[in-house]
């Protein structure tokens, strides 16, 4: 039994350490059909939060800066965002970046707020948005869930 | 005798009305083209004295004008040959174009000084599309000026040429015939006894002048398509960003954003 106990213990503090949750911005209900992302909840006016690991081994090579920059790029160069702002945050996983884009999507304008954690063996991606009008005044409050992360 | 009075202002006004037509119809033309007029003539000699020497010569058949250099059938082609330099053809060009632009209001400032600079104006406006009026021989010249401005979009591009030499040189033919009546009519005026033969006349030589005036308008209407191309631009707004040639190779960062979100 002995022999069984020690990997099983070692099999549960990994899965446990690996484990991360997020507080969902007040407002919104979890959806328990995610498709690609680790938690996705949707608002009553239809605005989405999502977080969501990135596991891949290419990801641990980077820093927060580098892949903040990245992102940044990426949207702002090849897609289209607007950027509007961004900031720093703390969480239970570490420092973090947010940044605030507007975007056109099927003719309407939306908000896009994405936040960056980096620690040393994942990166954490929380994303919200919503179309502009229906997003006023709610940046803040998904930011305050961004610092929820651990 | 009593119609006497009469008499001396209609032959004012036949006389005069003629000439008064032609000089403003001149004025009006200022600036127009050669390929708007027969053969070397300017605008102003067209309407001025050049149209009275071009109908006083033997017109030709409406179908030789139309197509000059056409062999005809007839054993006679007094015109082909020596008046072809004459009776060029008439073309109205229209073109709409689509382009877009990174800032609708410059870029439809700038089309509309670089037509003005040419010689033509601004027809009308409205919210992003403008109206312009080229002088034709530069109007091969719009497209390449439009891609300066931004993207032409070429699926919606439309050119059109209308070819109303017929119809040009045919009312011209008419308009020739009608004062050659007037002129008929002024005779027989003078040669008129009665009271009542006078008035027939002048009722006649009214309404000859009333078409006379109908024609003349008409042809400066179409002097003036035939001068000026209408070329309709409208401007959008371009995609701000550059076309997708910036990619980092990581595959997650495509998959952000509020197109997977809210798919």
């Amino acid at each position: 039994m002995n022999r069984f106990m020690l990997p099983l213990l070692a099999a549960v503090v990994m899965l446990a350490s690996s484990c991360v949750s997020v507080k969902v911005p007040d407002g919104y209900a979890r959806m328990s059909y995610t498709a690609q992302y680790d938690v996705k909840a949707v608002s009553t006016d239809g605005n989405i939060f999502t977080m969501r690991e990135i596991t891949n081994q290419d990801e641990k090579n980077g820093s927060l800066d580098y892949w903040a920059t990245a992102m940044k790029n990426q949207f702002t160069l090849s897609r289209g965002y607007e950027f509007v702002q961004d900031g720093d945050f703390k969480s239970g996983k570490g420092p973090g970046r947010w940044q605030h884009y507007t975007h056109k999507f099927k003719g309407l304008e939306y908000v896009y707020i994405v936040g960056i954690v980096v620690d040393d063996d994942e990166i954490y991606v929380m994303e919200a948005g919503g179309e502009k009008d229906r997003f006023k005044n709610q940046e803040a409050s998904v930011r305050k869930s961004f610092e929820t992360l651990k | 005798m009593r119609g006497f009075p009469l008499l001396i202002p209609l032959l004012a006004l036949i006389s005069g009305c003629g000439m008064s037509a032609y000089d403003s119809s001149s004025q009006y033309y200022k600036g127009a083209t050669e390929h708007a007029v027969a053969s070397s003539a300017d605008a102003d000699e067209y309407f001025a004295g050049g149209l009275e020497r071009r109908l006083e010569a033997k017109p030709a058949p409406a179908a030789e004008r139309a197509a000059p250099n056409r062999p005809s059938d007839k054993a006679e082609n007094p015109v082909a040959g020596e008046n072809a330099q004459a009776f060029a053809r008439k073309i109205v060009y229209t073109a709409r174009f689509v382009v877009d632009v990174f800032d609708i209001e410059k870029s439809r400032e700038e089309i509309v000084a670089w037509t003005e600079s040419l010689g033509g104006y601004m027809h009308s406006q409205r919210a992003g599309t403008v109206v312009l009026k080229v002088p034709a021989e530069k109007f091969p010249e719009v497209l390449t000026q439009l891609r300066k401005a931004g993207r032409v979009n070429d699926d919606l591009t439309d050119i059109r040429a209308q070819d109303i030499t017929q119809e040009f040189y045919d009312l011209e033919l008419r308009l020739k015939t009608r004062k050659e009546y007037l002129a008929s009519l002024s005779e027989l005026l003078k040669q008129a006894g009665k009271l009542e033969e006078k008035l027939a006349v002048q009722r006649e030589v009214a309404n000859v002048l009333a078409d006379i005036e109908q024609m003349e308008g008409k042809l400066r209407v179409m002097v003036h398509m035939v001068a000026f191309a209408t070329v309709t631009v409208e401007f959008r707004p371009a995609y701000k960003g550059p076309t997708r040639t910036f990619k980092l190779p990581w595959d997650w960062l495509d998959r952000l954003g509020v197109e997977y979100l809210f798919n």
